[in-house]
C-alpha cells in the first residue's frame, strides 16, 4: 500500500514550507460530558486550606497601591487596592489537583487583596472535575505531551485549561512574575498558579473561535532535542448546527516552530 | 464573428443527448472520497490508488498511479475538463468547460482497460461543477456562464431539469438527505441553496440565497492613533469551492474572499485602498446544511486583525477529511492550508500549510492513506503530501508529461496574473486575478481616485478597444497596466514580464458559443432588437457600432455625477455585457433593463420605445 511505497522526499527549497506546525489534533466534545464549576464554601477565610501551599503578603509597595504576594512554594503575584475607588482588588489563584484515584480537579480560591492595610482574605473556594479533551501526541512533540482540560463555567460558558505533566508551561506573553514559565518553575500538579497566568480560554455560545498560545519549556529534553520553548496553539469554539442536539465544543491543538508569524495579542 | 451569449435564453431548455452508447466494461473501480466532483478524483483500481486529473490546458484526463508516482495514460478530450466525478460503477463524468458538454467515460485508464468516451451530453454554457446526490440517482452539473444547475438522471443520462441560478456558479454539493444542492458562485454575496424537489417542478421558490458576507463588520480602525471605530462592508467573492464537513456532519464549508471595496477618508489612492485595512481577506463560511443558513460566527471578520490571519487568495478547491480538517488550495499564493473544520470559523484555526508548485487548482484527500493530492495547473504537476508525517513535510511532485505545452510567454503571464505575492504587481496581497476572476470580473465596484469604478471584464474585450480605462485615459494596454498596478501599490512591472502579462490577458478565453439553437421566436426577437439598436432614434450604434462590438474609441459626457473628476467616459465594447452586471462605470444599475431604461438621455434614447421594442433591444444586447 501507499504507506510502504511512499518515499518521503525532503522538501526542496523551491517547495519550502512557509509556515507549518507540528502535530495537529482536532476533535469535538459533547458538552454534556463536562462538569460545571461550583463554589464549595464562602469566606472570609484567614488561610488557604490547600495542602503544601501558603499565601501571604511579603512586600508593600510605596503609596500602598500594590503589594507583592508570595504563593508558596515559589510563585509570586502583585496585587493591590484600586486607590481611586478605595476598593480592594479581587483576584484568585488556581491549581490542578490529581486525586488518589488519578482523577483531576481544578481548584480555585478567590482572593481579596487590600494593599493599603495590607491584608489578604480568601473569600471563596471553588472546584470542578476536569475532563481531558485534547492532548498533543507525546510521540512527536519531543517526547512530551500537553493535555487540555475543560470544565463548564456555567450553562453558557466553558473554560479550557492547558495542563501540565511536569514541564514548565506558561502564556507566551506573560511578563509578570508568578508565571511558571517565567520562573522556570514546573507546573506540576498541585502547584498553584495565578489566575491570569494560566493558559485558559473561556467561550460563550456566540463567540468566535478563541485562541490561546503558550510555551512549553523542556528542562529535560530528550537527547538531541532542543531546549527551545515549544509553542502550542489551542483553538476552541462552540459549534452547533441544526443536526446537533446540543452545542459541541470543538478544539484543535497544534504546535508551532519557534519562528512566529505574528501575534494577535499585540506583541 | 463569435456568437457567444450568456446562456440565459436557453436557461430552462433541456440540453440534448448527443451520443448514446453502452458503458464500457472494465475492471471494477472503487471510488475514493465523496460524492462531489473535483479536478482530481481518486479510485482504487485493482488494489492500487489511481488519481484522475482534469488537465484543462492539455484538454485531457491524466491517469496516474499515485503509489508508483507514474503516469498510466492520457485521454484526450473534445474540450477542456473542469471537474471529474466517479460513478459507483466506475465510470467517470467530466465537465468540458469550453465545449458545453459532460463526457461520460468508461474504462479505468490502464493498458488493459483504457479510458474511452462513451457518451457526450450537451449542457448549458460552460459546465464546471459536478456532484452526485446521495442515492446517486442524479448527477448535478453547474454551468458558469450559462448560470444554471442541470440535473442528469444517472440511469439514462437524460436531463431531469435545469434550474436558473445567479451568475457564475462553480462548485456544487448535494446535502446528505438529497433534498438540496448548494452552489458556490465566483461572484456575488451568497451560496445558492436549491430545493431539488421544487426545482424538478420548475417552482419559482426552488432557489434561495445563503448570504456568506456580513452586512457590516465593526472594529477599531487604528486604536493606536485615533481609537476611532470603523464600520466596513465586506463583499464576498471568489467562491470557487465547497466541501461537505465529515466531522462533525451537517455543515457545508464555503471558502471565499471578503473584499473591502470602499475607501476610508485617508484613502491612499488605490482601488478600495485604506491604510491598515486588508482589501481582501480569506474567509470560510460554515453553512448549516439542514436549515441552509450560514453560521453567524463564521461570517464575522475583524477588520483590524484580518492581516494576522492566514491569507488564502483565490481559494480554488476544498475537501474535508475524516479527521475534521478542511483543506483549501490557495491559487494566488501557491499553498495548501489545513484548517480545523470543527470550529465555528475555520479560517481562524489554521493547523498547517504547505507551499506548492505554481497554480494549485484541484485537490483530493485520501483519508485511508493520509495523503493529499494537489494538481498545480500552472506548473503542470501533481503533488502528493503525506498528511500523517508531523513536524516535517513529506511532499513529492510529479511533473506531468507535456503534449501541447502552452506558449511560454502566455504561461508566464498567467502566473503573473494570479500572483498575489509579487510586490511589483501589488503591495496589498491582491493580484490581477483577484478582481478579474477567471479573466472576467468580480461584479464589484471599487473606490478609486476617479470615483467608484466597476471591474471590467478582460477576456475577449481588449482587442481593438483602445483607449483603455473607464475614462479612456490609457492609450494602450501597457499604460493601463501601469496605472492599475500603481493603484494596487505595486512597484511596477516592466520589460518581458509586462509583455508576458499582456500576452496572457489578450489570450484569455471567452465563454464559448451557446450550443443550443435558439427558437424561431428568440431569433426573431434578437433580429428585431438589432434593428432597434441600430436605429438613429435610439442611437446605441452611434457609439458602440452596429454590432455593439466596435466602439468608436471616443469619450462622451454621460452626465454621471457632478463630482466626477473626468466627465467623459470611454465607449466600451458590449461583448458579453449580458453576463457582467452591475452596469455603468460606477455599477449603479443592477440589470441590463435598468441600464437601458435609466440611462435614457445620457447614452441613447429608449424612453420612446414600445414594450416589445424594448424587450427586443434588451434581448439583442444580451446576446453580445
Amino acid at each position: 500500500m501507499i504507506s510502504r511505497k511512499f518515499s518521503l522526499i525532503a522538501i526542496a527549497a523551491s517547495l519550502a514550507l512557509f509556515f507549518f506546525g507540528g502535530s495537529a489534533h482536532a476533535l469535538t466534545v459533547d458538552m454534556s460530558t463536562l462538569d460545571t464549576m461550583h463554589t464549595e464554601s464562602h469566606g472570609p477565610f484567614g488561610t488557604l486550606n490547600w495542602s503544601g501551599v501558603s499565601i501571604e503578603i511579603t512586600k508593600q509597595f510605596s503609596g500602598g497601591n500594590s503589594a507583592q504576594i508570595q504563593i508558596a512554594p515559589d510563585a509570586r503575584l502583585d496585587g493591590g487596592t484600586y486607590l481611586s475607588l478605595q476598593k480592594p482588588e479581587t483576584n484568585g489563584i488556581s491549581r490542578i489537583v490529581k486525586g488518589k484515584d488519578g482523577a483531576l480537579s481544578f481548584e480555585h480560591a478567590d482572593l481579596l487583596i487590600d494593599s493599603i492595610i495590607p491584608t489578604l482574605q480568601i473569600t471563596a473556594f471553588s472546584s470542578v472535575k476536569l475532563v481531558e479533551v485534547a492532548r498533543l501526541d507525546p510521540k512527536v512533540d519531543r517526547g512530551k505531551s500537553v493535555p487540555i482540560y475543560a470544565y463548564r463555567v456555567d450553562a453558557a460558558h466553558v473554560a479550557l485549561l492547558v495542563g501540565a505533566d511536569g514541564q514548565s508551561i506558561g502564556k507566551r506573553d506573560a511578563e509578570s512574575e508568578g508565571s511558571c514559565a517565567q520562573n522556570g518553575q514546573k507546573c506540576v500538579f498541585d502547584s498553584p498558579v495565578w489566575n491570569d497566568h494560566m493558559v485558559s480560554l473561556t467561550l460563550g455560545k456566540d463567540s468566535q473561535v478563541a485562541q490561546a498560545r503558550g510555551d512549553i519549556v523542556f528542562d529535560d529534553a530528550p537527547n538531541g532535542a532542543t531546549n527551545d520553548p515549544l509553542t502550542y496553539i489551542v483553538n476552541a469554539s462552540y459549534t452547533q448546527s441544526s443536526r446537533d442536539p446540543a452545542p459541541l465544543l470543538a478544539i484543535s491543538l497544534h504546535t508551532m516552530p519557534t519562528i512566529f508569524r505574528g501575534d494577535s495579542d499585540g506583541e | 464573428m463569435h456568437s457567444a451569449n450568456n446562456g440565459s435564453v436557453s436557461a430552462h431548455r433541456s440540453p440534448e443527448t448527443a451520443v448514446a452508447s453502452t458503458p464500457l466494461a472494465g475492471p471494477k473501480v472503487e471510488r475514493i472520497g465523496g460524492r462531489a466532483g473535483a479536478g482530481v478524483v481518486l479510485a482504487n483500481v485493482d488494489g492500487r490508488r489511481v488519481a484522475y486529473v482534469a488537465d484543462a490546458d492539455d484538454r485531457s484526463i491524466r491517469v496516474i498511479d499515485v503509489e508508483d508516482q507514474k503516469e498510466l495514460s492520457t485521454l484526450p478530450l473534445p474540450g477542456a475538463p473542469a471537474m471529474l466525478a466517479i460513478f459507483r460503477d466506475g465510470r467517470i463524468a467530466a465537465t468540458l468547460r469550453d465545449s458545453n458538454e459532460v463526457a461520460i467515460i468508461g474504462g479505468v485508464g490502464t493498458a488493459r482497460s483504457p479510458l474511452q468516451i462513451a457518451q457526450r451530453i450537451r449542457i448549458a454554457v460552460e459546465p464546471i461543477g459536478l456532484a452526485f446526490t446521495p442515492d446517486e440517482a442524479t448527477l448535478l452539473v453547474t454551468s458558469g456562464w450559462g448560470h444554471t444547475l442541470t440535473a442528469l438522471d444517472t440511469k439514462n443520462l437524460e436531463v431531469r431539469f435545469t434550474q436558473d441560478l445567479p451568475r457564475d456558479p462553480r462548485a456544487v454539493v448535494a446535502s446528505d438527505d438529497g433534498r438540496r444542492a448548494f452552489v458556490a458562485h465566483a461572484t456575488g454575496p451568497a451560496v445558492s441553496a436549491v430545493d431539488l424537489e421544487k426545482a424538478a417542478t420548475n417552482a419559482k421558490t426552488a432557489i434561495y440565497k445563503v448570504p456568506v458576507q456580513n452586512i457590516s463588520v465593526e472594529g477599531e480602525e487604528d486604536a493606536s492613533d485615533r481609537g476611532s471605530f470603523f464600520a466596513a462592508q465586506r463583499h464576498a467573492c471568489q467562491g470557487f469551492a465547497l466541501a461537505e464537513s465529515r466531522m462533525p456532519e451537517g455543515r457545508i464549508f464555503a471558502p471565499h474572499t471578503l473584499a473591502f471595496t470602499d475607501s476610508s477618508p485617508d484613502d491612499s489612492g488605490g482601488y478600495g485602498s485604506s491604510p491598515g485595512l486588508e482589501p481582501e481577506v480569506f474567509n470560510v463560511a460554515v453553512i448549516d446544511e439542514d436549515n441552509a443558513t450560514a453560521m453567524k460566527s463564521s461570517l464575522a471578520v475583524s477588520v483590524t486583525t484580518a492581516s494576522n490571519e492566514m491569507p488564502c487568495p483565490l481559494p480554488r478547491a476544498a475537501v474535508s477529511g475524516k479527521n475534521g480538517a478542511l483543506y483549501v488550495t490557495c491559487l494566488g499564493s501557491n499553498a495548501l492550508v489545513e484548517l480545523d473544520g470543527s470550529v465555528v470559523d475555520p479560517q481562524y484555526a489554521e493547523l498547517r500549510s504547505w507551499k506548492l508548485p505554481s497554480g494549485p487548482s484541484a485537490l483530493a484527500v485520501d483519508d485511508d492513506n493520509s495523503r493529499a493530492y494537489v494538481f498545480s495547473q500552472f506548473s503542470h504537476s501533481l503533488t502528493t503530501i503525506a498528511l500523517d508525517v508531523p513536524g516535517e513535510i513529506a511532499i513529492e511532485s510529479l511533473a506531468l508529461s507535456e503534449r501541447n505545452p502552452m506558449n511560454e510567454k502566455i504561461a508566464h503571464g498567467r502566473e503573473l496574473f494570479h500572483n498575489t505575492t509579487d510586490s511589483r504587481i501589488s503591495g496589498d496581497g491582491r493580484a490581477c486575478a483577484t478582481c478579474h476572476v477567471d479573466g472576467r470580473e468580480d461584479s464589484l465596484v471599487w473606490a478609486s481616485p476617479d470615483g467608484p469604478r466597476q471591474t471590467p471584464m478582460l477576456a475577449g474585450r481588449l482587442a481593438k478597444t483602445a483607449p483603455y480605462g473607464w475614462n479612456g485615459t490609457s492609450k494602450d494596454i501597457s499604460g493601463h497596466i501601469a496605472k492599475t498596478i500603481s493603484r494596487l501599490h505595486g512597484s511596477g512591472l516592466k520589460g518581458e514580464d509586462r509583455d508576458d502579462l499582456i500576452a496572457y490577458i489578450t489570450s484569455l478565453s471567452t465563454p464559448t458559443a451557446i450550443n443550443i439553437e435558439p427558437s424561431n421566436e428568440e431569433t426573431a426577437l434578437v433580429a428585431r432588437g438589432e434593428k432597434v439598436f441600430d436605429s438613429p432614434e435610439v442611437g446605441c450604434a452611434n457609439c458602440h457600432g452596429d454590432d455593439g462590438r466596435t466602439p468608436d474609441g471616443e469619450q462622451h459626457d454621460l452626465k454621471s455625477v457632478k463630482w466626477e473628476q473626468h466627465k467623459n467616459f470611454d465607449t466600451p465594447t458590449l461583448d458579453f455585457v449580458g453576463g457582467t452586471g452591475p452596469y455603468f462605470h460606477d455599477g449603479r444599475y443592477t440589470t441590463l433593463s435598468q441600464l437601458l431604461t435609466k440611462s435614457d438621455g445620457k447614452m441613447g434614447h429608449t424612453k420612446q420605445l414600445s414594450k416589445d421594442d424594448f424587450a427586443a433591444l434588451e434581448a439583442f444586447v444580451r446576446t453580445r
